[in-house]
Parts: C-alpha cells; sequence; structure tokens
C-alpha cells in the first residue's frame, strides 16, 4: 500500500471535496467532473445538500457534518426511488395498517402508536449504495460519494409490541412494509420490502415517529418509519401505510430482482463480472471515514492537529480504529469518543504533529468486536452496494 | 476590548451567520395536514436528436438529471440500462423509442464505443 500511488480519480475526488467545503447554495462543488456537477440545494425542511436528483428526491450530506456525533435532521441524506412521492400527510386520515396472517387488523393513528411503550436509541441510517461512485469498473446507479448516511437518535414502537398486538398466527413466514410513496404506472413496481419472521420481532427494530427528538421530516419519511438498525436502509422503509403478516414469503421486485448481492462471504465478485447467484443485502459492513483534516486540505509544518472521524458496524459496534499518516507503513491506535451504542457510529481522533514538507496519506481502518474490518481495496459487485475501502486521503503539509 | 466592542464584534459575527445561512424551508402545516412543496430544478440534457424522447419517457419515474450523473457508458451498457428500465422495472416505453432513447444516451453520454 504505502508505495501506492493517487490515481487521477482520487486526485478529482479530493479536489471535488475541498471545493465543496467553500460552495454556497447552487454553485457547483465538483470542477472537476467530467460528466456532471454536484451542487448545493435547498429542500423544504433541509439544509443546503448535495444534488443527486430532484425527482425524486435524492440528496447527500456533506462531510463537514459528520463532525458532529448526531446528525441534524435539516442535514440527512433523503433518498426516494420513484417519483412521485408522499408530499401532504393528513394525521386526521393516516393509518398504519397491520394485518395480514394476523387474529385482528390494526388501523393505527400516530397517537395510537405512542400508546406503545417508547423506545429510543442511536442508529446509523446508510443507504446500501453509498460510495457507489467509487467503485471500479464503474457502476450505474445513484452515484453517491460518501455522504449518504447519519447517525440519528430514533423514537418509536417496537415493531415486535405492533405486532403482538396485532396476534401473529401460526403460519407466518415473513412481514412486509409497504409506504405512502404512489406508483403511477401500474407496470412500476410498488417499493415494498420484507423481513423475515426471526427478525421482524427482535427487539431493536422500530416504527420511528421521531428523529432527534422531533417529527420525522417528509423527506425522510414523516409521519412513521421502519428502523431496521444494523441493517441498510432499503429496509427502513418510509411513510410507513401497510404492515402485513405473511403466509408465503413475499418475492416483490424490491426483494428480487433489486437489492441483491452475490451470495459469498464478501458479497463480492471479480470487477466487470455476474455472480452466480445472489442473495438479498442486509447487515452493514465495517467502515470508517476521515472527517477531518478534509481531503487536499493544506496544513501547517509542525502544528498540532487531531485527525478525527467515524466508524460503525452492522450492529455490533467498534472495537478498535487504527490510524496511519504514512500510506499505511505504520498504524496508531485512534482514541474512540463517547459511546452511544452498538447501532451509533463512534467518533475517532488521534493527535497528530506533521514534521516534514509534503504529501501525506491518511487512513483509517475500523475494526468491529466480532472482529470484521475494512479491506485495502474496494469489494466489487455490481450494483455498487457495501462499500467500506480503507480510503486514502491526501493532505500537504507546507 | 472593552464589553461594548466585543459585543458589538458578536452581533455583528451573527449577522453575518445568519446573512450567509438562509432560512430552512420548513414543512407547511394546516390542522391535521403537513406538506412541502418540491422544488423544481429543470435539467438540460446535451442537444442532440431524440433529446425530447429522453425526457418524456425516462421523467415518467425519474428526473433526467440521472443521465448525467452516471459514468460514461457504450452503447452496449445504455442500451442494457435503458432494457433494464424497462423490462425489470415496468417502464412503459415502445421499442421504436427505446431505441431513439439508446441512441441519445449513447451519442450525448456515451464513450464512442
Amino acid at each position: 500500500m504505502s508505495a501506492r500511488r493517487f490515481t487521477r480519480r482520487e486526485f478529482l475526488k479530493a479536489a471535488g471535496t475541498v471545493t465543496a467545503m467553500t460552495a454556497v447554495n447552487g454553485l457547483p462543488i465538483d470542477a472537476f467532473a467530467a460528466t456532471y456537477e454536484r451542487k448545493l440545494v435547498r429542500f423544504p425542511e433541509k439544509t443546503d445538500l448535495i444534488l443527486l436528483t430532484s425527482r425524486p428526491p435524492q440528496l447527500e450530506t456533506p462531510l463537514s457534518y459528520f463532525k458532529e456525533l448526531v446528525t441534524p435532521n435539516e442535514a440527512l441524506f433523503v433518498r426516494w426511488h420513484i417519483t412521485p412521492i408522499p408530499t401532504t400527510v393528513d394525521l386526521g386520515e393516516w393509518r398504519l395498517t397491520v394485518g395480514g396472517n394476523t387474529n385482528k387488523e390494526l388501523l393505527l393513528s400516530l397517537d395510537d402508536l405512542r400508546k406503545f411503550e417508547k423506545v429510543s436509541y442511536t442508529a446509523v441510517i446508510q443507504c446500501a449504495g453509498n460510495g457507489r461512485s467509487f467503485f471500479e469498473p464503474r457502476v450505474p446507479g445513484g452515484q453517491w460519494k460518501n455522504g449518504a448516511m447519519g447517525n440519528v437518535t430514533w423514537t418509536g414502537a417496537r415493531l415486535k409490541d405492533i405486532l403482538n398486538a396485532a396476534g401473529i398466527k401460526a403460519g407466518s413466514v415473513d412481514v412486509s412494509f409497504d409506504g405512502l410513496d404512489p406508483c403511477r404506472v401500474p407496470t412500476v413496481p410498488d417499493f415494498v420490502k420484507s423481513l423475515p419472521m426471526d427478525k421482524a420481532l427482535e427487539e431493536d427494530i422500530l416504527v420511528a415517529y421521531e428523529m432527534n427528538g422531533g417529527p420525522l421530516t417528509m423527506l425522510n419519511g414523516f409521519p412513521a418509519r421502519l428502523i431496521v438498525p444494523g441493517w441498510y436502509a432499503t429496509y427502513w422503509v418510509k411513510s410507513l401505510s401497510d404492515i402485513s403478516v405473511n403466509t408465503k414469503a413475499f418475492e416483490g421486485f424490491w426483494m428480487n430482482p433489486a437489492y441483491r448481492i452475490p451470495d459469498n462471504e464478501c458479497g463480492c465478485i471479480p470487477g466487470g463480472t455476474k455472480p452466480a447467484r445472489t442473495t438479498p443485502i442486509h447487515r452493514m459492513s465495517t467502515r470508517s471515514l476521515i472527517i477531518a483534516p478534509g481531503e487536499g486540505q493544506k496544513l501547517t509544518a509542525n502544528k498540532p492537529l487531531t485527525i478525527t472521524g467515524v466508524a460503525f458496524s452492522g450492529g455490533y459496534g467498534i472495537k478498535d480504529v487504527i490510524v496511519s499518516t504514512d500510506g499505511g507503513r505504520s498504524w496508531a491506535k485512534a482514541d474512540l469518543g463517547k459511546d452511544l451504542g452498538k447501532y451509533s457510529w463512534i467518533q475517532f481522533t488521534l493527535p497528530w504533529r506533521p514534521a516534514k514538507l509534503g504529501t501525506y496519506t491518511l487512513m483509517a481502518k475500523a475494526t468491529n468486536t466480532i472482529g470484521d474490518s475494512q479491506p485495502f481495496e474496494g469489494l466489487w459487485n455490481p450494483a455498487g452496494y457495501l462499500w467500506n475501502k480503507v480510503e486514502p486521503l491526501a493532505v500537504v503539509v507546507n | 476590548m472593552n464589553k461594548t466592542m466585543t459585543m458589538l464584534i458578536i452581533l455583528a459575527m451573527a449577522g453575518a451567520l445568519l446573512a450567509v445561512l438562509p432560512v430552512s424551508l420548513g414543512a407547511e402545516q394546516k390542522g391535521s395536514v403537513r406538506s412541502i412543496e418540491l422544488p423544481n430544478m429543470p435539467v438540460d440534457l446535451a442537444n442532440g436528436p431524440d433529446r425530447d424522447t429522453v425526457n418524456r419517457f425516462c421523467g415518467i419515474c425519474h428526473g433526467v438529471e440521472y443521465v448525467p450523473m452516471q459514468p460514461r457508458m457504450s452503447k452496449a451498457q445504455w442500451s442494457a440500462t435503458v432494457t433494464k428500465m424497462i423490462k425489470v422495472f415496468g417502464a412503459p416505453v415502445p421499442q421504436e423509442d427505446a431505441d431513439k432513447i439508446i441512441g441519445y444516451l449513447s451519442t450525448a453520454y456515451g464513450t464512442g464505443q
């Protein structure tokens, strides 16, 4: 690794990130991009976020927000699949229907949801395709960098309690979840996801009606969404409308063929090839990201600074994070910050005083409590999921 | 520095901050109804024959921003993508228009292959 030089793409990425920090509303922040410009835009209940698409809204969080342990609601990324999306909800009319293979059908208002025991924890929400734009060979799809993630305190009712209130009948195999997103073309599949029965009954799965103590923003799934901590956000169905207990495995489009990875331990195959078998994506890979200094940032020799970043894993918590300032030749253990539990990300810090002039390559590598870590080379799959490579980050000391 | 001076500087800084950070657009609440209005962000695709066909069909399910966001792709790759939209996602695009769309994409956003 130490001898490895930056590719042109990595340089462009670095240049783009630096520009991003000084960008203002509506101006291009990635002047080097060959085919499109990432610009900052303002959507309702949101701060300036990086535009991927406006219909449906897909908005990425600028990295500077990840200096905070908890991501503010207005800065959390947005990802919808098909236009149009729900933009109006009448809570007088809205009911969460819980039915299927149950003793009774429930029609829960938001007030009814609040009557269940209230549960709260902080969990990373991350799009399965976060980091897709770094894949080589490139893959089509939403070209996210690292900002399709965030760390949010979610509050709601346990899915288990709701299902038990409806009464799960014998012979149930899974539970499917549908949201308010209207599908106006009959041939286009409605966004519905499912969880196996045993997963659905896990203690920590929530129907959340609050994020960071406030209502969900409309773009993040008002009035209530599913929270499946440790699993990629594709399961976290927004603006929930229906929960159905099924006697036959749900096999809708968004479970198969969408959101699948090669059916092997790494979920990866050689670049540009096709997998023999696939399986639904679920648990998040372990990953870390250096947030400060920023990529390409100019530093002063002998001036002390702190390397900071975030690390998380698919619900196992982080055991340690090691940091290198010399492109991976030597490593030091970083200090870990406040522990908000196994689903939250943890901040890491390493004091550093670069003595010599020149370009330094910083790296961070996290390991979770069951020993999963991060690869030095990107693992490839055709849909661009599970990105968790140890990212080299160049800074210049002068 | 005296207290008044410090206060003035703080006020000036706060003012500057407010000027830089536009107020976040909220959601509208009328009784039990909460709603937002999505901003319009028109996208101009590169000039070329059949651009209108691309706007018309691709825009049914998603904004055409999806096009320039993609890596440059060969005609075979664009063809696979358009076919996926039709066969997998169920996009209602007649074959004749699909061919026009593939032609436009591989010319305006292609690799030349």
